[in-house]
């Protein structure tokens, strides 16, 4: 059976090579979003390890410049060709083409080839986590599920995103399937193939998304308990070490993302999964920020407009919420630093790549997208560093993904419209 | 095919034959229209530059152009909005423009008449969140199901509707909810002895309540509340008895106040019950009772005062039938029943006739210390056939903590001889010093000197009584008599015994009168407690007393669905099994104070009841699976193959090897069903080959029912799609019209209406602030309402598509009310209970219509002031479909605040004048304007945020000038009719179809316009030609290519 998001395997080759020893920790990737850009004057970094300069909205991770990549320049061809926001959001994590008039498609994202390549290494493939619910429109001829999602299973299938810390965490570690969700499962499994055949091709691609949802769940059941038997390397904690957080969305949006964040750092430190995507907010976001103090109307919170539009006015307040943006990156950076893992800490055996779809919100440009990757990929990836490629040819930011999926030993042969990785990440 | 069917059907062939003006073929191609191609746009779009991906050079024929007819939509959608050729290239002189668009017009309206009704692609459809919560809650009726909750929001595709199989993923932790939410919704199954219902809750012991609710509830129709009797257990205590009662006023009032009616048979007693609200069957009873003519003593003093009573004597008559029902019932406490010596029911016959009777009277001393005088009566019980006198003896004085002072020691007190015949009344005097808390005791014996079918009744008391002779209500006391507890200690006196022989003909005669009163007269109908307290330990779990309901009031089928309901409440409860266990602690329990073998009766007909129930689950089970097969059936919105049925049987065996108990393996299958791609998506069979073909009548009717329901089909659609009729167009239109009628039309307003217009999440919409808002969250669900309460009714009740613009009528509630300022009148009589009503004359207060909904003004609003541009730009794109053209990459930024002394407006206005940006905002920016007298919450205003006034006067780019709301309104209703309407139909087309609208679309979209415009435009004049339409009643072949 064609299996749409499997197709590009093909490409690929062989299994990913084993060019490390079995008894170093595996390489992590985790990818953070938060929508409708930044400040238009105060993204910037310049000079080298710890001399790095930040911009103002980079100031939260000055601890961090020694392992930070400030990448200058990259883009998307595809999200300059379509309408503004949904249209330059879509193919954020693959560069793909984005369907308009009312039909989605987009492109597998580079997070979910990895994940559908290390699938079989971790209990979850990928954990796709976000703090703002996606919004149910069609914005100027593009469905606004593109401005809600990062991740993409396949060309037509946007992940679906999870909201609830409690239900992130039951992903993660609740195992209660019983023989009987097995029969269940075999029997709509069974049902599924039936129903195929009489079906229009189109339909059976859509059709096939349930096929495979069900047999990943099936192999997660026979899965579970059988972990365990791996070589060498051992993830530094065998359980959680935080209590199943409660039902229900925290009010406060910062505790939301902290919490998400703690989640996926214990998917990373117990090896329940390698691969995870946090969007903290939409493009085009509505959400407001009535905790952190306004500059620019003393003595309130940054409730008086939504996060779309505060990021039109490009003012003191939308610098304030940019920054606590990065203060949450920050948070998640110093988690991950804290933790070790042998020589090196579980930040060093991470790749972080933070963006935007665009760079300041204010004028809705992509033509250089604001990206920088944190951690050292196993010992791969030196930060301190700015890479500019603004004013060089082949600035695809599909290059960078080839980097990365490079650092995780997958080397499809194009990616996008990338033809070669980036030779100084 | 009735007359409105066809009349469309017509409409479709009407326009599919007009011919269209400038035909365009190759040579006009080739000579007209190429060369200006070439000229101004080949220049960058050919096949070797192809900017912005776009090649043009490739079309070198008509036919080429009808394939890709999107390409050219795009295309006449760039040069019409002035988009192309750009600025810096050379510019079409207007002719050659002119020339160019209506060429490229025509051809486009050409390739859509050839593909004329093509269902176009849809693709297979999940059902969306909240289609999937519609859907199982019709399926199982629990309204307050919600198992999608915490599943990820829907993204929306096609025309902007979550409904479009596009933007419906699946993956596997989505999966993952949808089986755990189909277990948890398998767990609100309850088993019962015929099948399966669901309930709101997964307990038993909530089942138990619900099963127990409902047979109360029934007995409820017929019985009325009030009869408490207090009860002291070990010093519990609290009432018993209370409810079950005939409502023997009611009756007695109405029958009297048509009594005359009905004897001249001017009425029938089958209209008086329905004018009164009674129970006909036991109305008519009651009536043939009170005027039959064959004697029964009790019943003709009834009968008597029923004949002479005026209507307004009612009252009277109620009390004497009281006074008999207070003389010949009592009620028992039925936490034993079955116990040795037991109460054999809750209400028993109590009968005031004996050979001797003991008399209390409760002595008071008067205040003015005199002697208190006793009459001790005798009377001849209304019959006075035969001889006999009544014996007086043991009289004596009772004090509690004294010793009994027999009568006759108190000298003068009574006179020697105490025998009386009939007629005759016996003075005792007391002296006030002899009364302390005392009680006069004497038993009243029939002389045995008497005759033998002698009858006496005899009183006792404290005042005389008025008459002797006659027949009259005794009053029955019960008391639970000192004693063991596992004994039965209730003990009943007389105030007015009758004292006759056992045995006698005389009694017999008493009997059948007192018989025939209580076959007409129960105290109650019911045991409406139905758990009985009102014992130390009460072994009975549900105690059901209902004969006399079920002979007075109730017929067949009533009787038939009690059963059923008293059948659902053993079984959803188990109390067979609970039974033994009980039983076991009562019997231990009597071991330790009392007779455990007063119970020893009842441990074998429990055990075996308890065996029974045992066999009976297990004979129950083939019933369960059935139920879950027929469940299938619903779910998956179709009839089921036979091999489906035995896959859903061999899963449930498979289960049950697995070691699942029988309900559990049940509620597997449930969850399969709702886990099954047929339940979770609208699977269509497409036919092999390319042409387009009619979806089957199960497809038709889950197509209709999506559409006007977001839900599954009900009986109805179902039956007529399984008996094959579905497809004819009169059957369909009359279904589209009967559902557009029903309640659950009000998702079509709200998964439609509420998307259409942006406002489906207002009433949960946080992006005001709560500072400059703060009444914002507490209207924001009101705003939402009003919204789906309008085009509720807009559909419902068939009204003009244009009410959406001019409507003098909306739907509030208090609190929407005050957010807009309009005075509700006290005592609105047409007020709803859930506080909504529909309030008129709304445009002489300046609002009307979804251009003044709090919701769309609010939503289309920052979280502090308002937003001209996304409300103009909702109302050029949203509600008039115009296609806006891209905003320029880079546009400058806004001022950071609204600086000193400018308006909103003003600070908008200096943002547009920017060259770049002006195209668009000179187009979008008015409407918002005009719309300023509205702030940021939808409350009518005529100052800004920053106190400066309002100005609402807009000019639009042609010129055309109004003012605020009315102008536009007037605007938008005269001038861009059409273009409303046609937006709104696309709209629904493509919320109906679950895909973008398309170019093969437009000729349907123009008889729509066109029937609109004839039929007064009402809203089901869309619906039908939706539903009547090709595109809704067909699916693409399999191998489908655009024909071209």
């Amino acid at each position: 059976m064609a299996l749409p998001w499997l197709e590009s395997f093909n490409v690929w080759g062989d299994e990913p090579r084993k060019n490390k020893p079995a008894s170093e920790a595996p390489v992590r990737l985790c990818v953070t979003f938060s929508g409708n850009g930044f400040h238009s004057k105060e993204w910037w970094a310049k000079g080298e390890g710890k001399a790095m300069e930040l911009g103002r909205v980079l100031a939260p991770l000055a601890d961090f410049r020694e392992k930070m990549l400030f990448v200058r320049g990259l883009f998307h061809a595809e999200a300059r060709k379509g309408n503004i926001h949904s249209s330059q959001t879509g193919n954020m994590l693959s560069g793909a083409p984005i369907a308009s008039g009312g039909e989605i498609r987009s492109g597998t994202s580079f997070d979910q080839m990895l994940a559908q390549t290390y699938g079989h290494s971790t209990k979850v493939p990928s954990l796709v986590l976000a703090c703002e619910r996606s919004n149910p429109a069609v914005h100027k001829n593009y469905s606004m599920l593109y401005s809600s999602h990062i991740s993409w299973s396949s060309p037509t299938t946007p992940t679906p995103l999870e909201l609830y810390p409690a239900l992130a965490f039951d992903r993660l570690f609740k195992d209660d399937a019983s023989p009987a969700d097995k029969s269940v499962l075999d029997a709509v499994l069974a049902d599924a193939q039936d129903l195929r055949l009489g079906i229009s091709k189109n339909d059976q691609r859509k059709l096939d998304e349930y096929l495979e949802s069900v047999r990943d769940v099936e192999k997660r059941i026979e899965n579970a308990g059988k972990r365990g038997e791996l070589q060498g390397w051992r993830p530094t904690l065998e359980k959680p070490n935080i209590a199943r957080p409660a039902d229900g969305i925290p009010q406060d949006i910062g505790e939301h993302m902290r919490l998400m964040i703690d989640i996926l750092v214990l998917g990373f430190q117990t090896d329940t999964t390698r691969i995870t995507t946090l969007k903290l907010n939409n493009d085009h976001s509505a959400l407001r920020f009535p905790n952190l103090p306004s500059v620019q109307q003393a003595g309130h919170g940054i409730d008086y407009m939504i996060h779309h539009l505060l990021s039109h006015s490009d003012g003191e307040d939308f610098l304030k919420v940019n920054q606590f943006f990065l203060e949450q990156l920050a948070y998640l950076t110093r988690k991950l630093d804290a933790i070790q893992e042998g020589p090196r800490t579980l930040l060093d055996n991470t790749m972080l790549l933070h963006c935007s779809s665009m760079m300041a919100g204010a004028k809705h440009d992509n033509d250089q997208l604001p990206i920088i990757v944190l951690g050292g990929a196993g010992g791969r990836i030196h930060g301190g560093r700015v890479l500019d490629y603004k004013d060089k040819p082949e600035r695809q930011m599909c290059r960078l993904f080839m980097s990365m999926m490079d650092k995780m030993d997958v080397r499809p042969k194009t990616f996008g419209d990338a033809k070669v990785a980036l030779e100084e990440v | 095919m009735n007359r409105i069917a066809s009349g469309i059907l017509t409409a479709f062939t009407g326009i599919f034959g007009t011919a269209i003006g400038l035909a365009a073929d190759d040579g006009a191609f080739h000579e007209a229209t190429r060369p200006i191609l070439r000229e101004y746009c080949i220049t960058c779009h050919s096949t070797e530059k192809q900017k912005g991906d776009l090649d043009l050079e490739r079309f070198v024929s008509v036919a080429e152009i009808r394939k890709q007819p999107d390409v050219w939509e795009h295309v006449l959608e760039q040069i019409t909005n002035d988009e192309m050729p750009p600025k810096k290239e050379k510019q079409l002189p207007a002719e050659k423009k002119s020339a160019l668009v209506q060429w490229v017009q025509a051809t486009l309206d050409e390739a859509a008449l050839a593909n004329a009704g093509d269902p176009g692609p849809v693709v297979l459809r999940r059902l969306s969140n909240m289609e999937y919560t519609y859907t199982l809650r019709d399926l199982t009726g629990v309204e307050s199901l919600d198992p999608a909750k915490e599943f990820p929001a829907d993204g929306a595709a096609g025309e902007g509707f979550t409904n479009a199989g596009a933007a419906l993923v699946m993956s596997p932790p989505l999966l993952t909810k949808y089986l755990d939410a189909a277990k948890e919704i398998a767990n609100h199954a309850v088993l019962l002895p015929d099948g399966i219902r669901f309930s709101p809750s997964a307990s038993q012991r909530d089942w138990t309540d619900e099963a127990l609710a409902k047979i109360r509830g029934f007995y409820a129709q017929f019985s009325e509340q009030g009869g408490a009797t207090a009860v002291n257990l070990q010093g519990i205590k609290f009432d018993t008895n209370t409810g079950g009662r005939l409502p023997v006023g009611k009756y007695v009032k109405a029958l009297l106040a048509e009594r005359d009616a009905l004897r001249d048979d001017k009425r029938s007693i089958a209209a008086v019950a329905k004018d009164h609200d009674l129970n006909p069957k036991y109305s008519a009873m009651l009536w043939a009772a009170l005027n039959d003519g064959t004697p029964s003593p009790v019943l003709d003093i009834i009968r008597a005062q029923f004949r002479s009573a005026a209507p307004a004597d009612a009252a009277a008559v109620t009390r004497l039938i009281q006074d008999w029902q207070q003389s010949l019932w009592r009620f028992a406490s039925v936490g034993h029943i079955g116990k040795e010596n037991g109460p054999k029911g809750w209400q028993e016959p109590v009968t005031p006739l004996a050979a001797q009777h003991e008399l209390r009277v409760k002595l008071a001393a008067p205040k003015d210390g005199g002697d208190v005088t006793i009459f001790l009566a005798t009377g001849d019980a209304g019959d006075g056939r035969a001889k006999g006198a009544v014996l007086w003896e043991n009289a004596r004085l009772v004090t509690k903590g004294a010793k009994d002072v027999p009568l006759r020691d108190i000298p003068g007190a009574a006179p020697d001889a105490l025998r009386t015949g009939s007629g005759t009344i016996i003075e005792v005097k007391i002296p006030a010093a002899q009364i302390k808390d005392t009680e006069l005791v004497v038993t009243a014996k029939l002389d045995p000197a008497s005759d033998a079918e002698a009858a006496l009744q005899v009183q006792a008391g404290t005042s005389r009584p008025e008459k002797l002779s006659g027949l009259f209500a005794s009053r029955a006391e019960s008391a639970q008599a000192k004693g063991q507890w596992s004994d039965n200690n209730l003990r009943t006196s007389h105030s007015a015994p009758i004292l006759v022989r056992d045995g006698c003909a005389v009694r017999r005669r008493f009997e059948t009168a007192f018989d025939d009163f209580r076959a007409l007269f129960p105290v109650a109908l019911c045991y409406t407690k139905i758990v009985p307290v009102d014992e130390v330990v009460t072994l009975t779990l549900f105690y059901r007393e209902d004969e006399q309901l079920k002979r007075l009031m109730l017929d067949d089928a009533q009787v038939a669905a009690l059963d059923r309901m008293w059948d659902e409440l053993h079984f959803v409860s188990e109390s067979a099994l609970k039974q033994v266990d009980a039983f076991e602690q009562l019997w231990q329990f009597a071991t330790q104070d009392a007779k455990p073998a007063a119970f020893e009766p009842m441990r074998e007909p429990i055990a075996r009841a308890a065996e029974a129930f045992r066999k009976r689950l297990v004979e129950v089970e083939p019933k369960h699976v059935q139920a879950a097969i027929d469940f299938a059936g619903r779910a998956w919105r179709r009839s089921l193959s036979d091999a489906e049925k035995n896959e859903l049987r061999a899963l449930y065996q498979k289960l049950r090897k697995q070691e699942l108990p029988h309900a559990a393996a049940v509620r597997m299958m449930l969850a399969r069903v709702l886990v099954a791609p047929a339940f979770l998506y609208r699977g269509e069979k497409a036919a092999p080959g390319p042409k387009a073909a009619p979806v089957n009548d199960w497809e038709l009717a889950t197509r209709l029912s999506y559409f006007l329901w977001s839900s599954a089909p009900d009986d109805e659609l179902r039956s007529l799609a399984a008996s094959g009729k579905l497809h004819d167009p009169d059957a369909l239109a009359a279904q589209a019209r009967r559902m557009v009628r029903d309640a659950k039309v009000r998702r079509l307003a709200t998964e439609f209406g509420c998307q259409w217009l942006h406002v489906r999440d207002v009433a949960a919409l946080d992006e005001k602030s709560e500072r400059h808002f703060p009444t914002f969250t507490s209207v924001r669900g009101a705003m939402q309402e009003e919204a789906v309460q309008f085009f509720t009714d807009l559909f419902e009740k068939d009204r003009s598509v244009l009410s959406l613009l001019d409507a003098d009528h909306t739907f509030v509630n208090a609190d929407l009310a005050k957010h807009y300022g309009i005075a509700l009148g006290a005592g609105i009589s047409n007020q709803k209970s859930d506080g909504w009503q529909r309030v008129d004359g709304l445009r002489a207060s300046g609002r009307g219509g979804i251009l003044a909904f709090a919701s769309t003004l609010a939503k289309q609003s920052g979280a502090s002031r308002t937003s001209p541009i996304l409300r103009g730009n909702w109302l050029s794109e949203v509600v008039l479909g115009e296609k806006l053209p891209r905003p320029p990459k880079g546009v400058p930024v806004l001022p950071d605040e609204a600086p000193q002394g400018l308006t909103e407006r003003q600070l908008i206005e200096r943002h547009s004048g920017d060259a770049q940006c002006a195209k668009c905002h000179q187009r979008i920016d008015p409407f918002g304007f005009a719309l300023e007298g509205f702030d940021a919450i939808g409350r009518a205003r005529n100052k800004d945020a920053g106190g400066l006034a309002i100005d609402t006067h807009v000019k639009l780019p042609d010129g055309t000038a109004f003012e605020g709301l009315d102008g536009l309104r007037s605007y938008l209703v005269n001038t861009r009719r059409d273009d409303f309407l046609r937006q709104f139909c696309r709209k629904l087309l493509g919320y109906a179809l679950g895909r973008s609208v398309q170019l093969s679309d437009k000729p349907l979209l123009d008889t729509m316009l066109a029937r609109l415009r004839e039929n007064g435009y009402r809203v089901g004049t869309v619906i039908d030609l939706i539903v009547l339409s090709p595109q809704f009643r067909e699916v693409r072949g399999r191998d489908f290519v655009a024909n071209n």
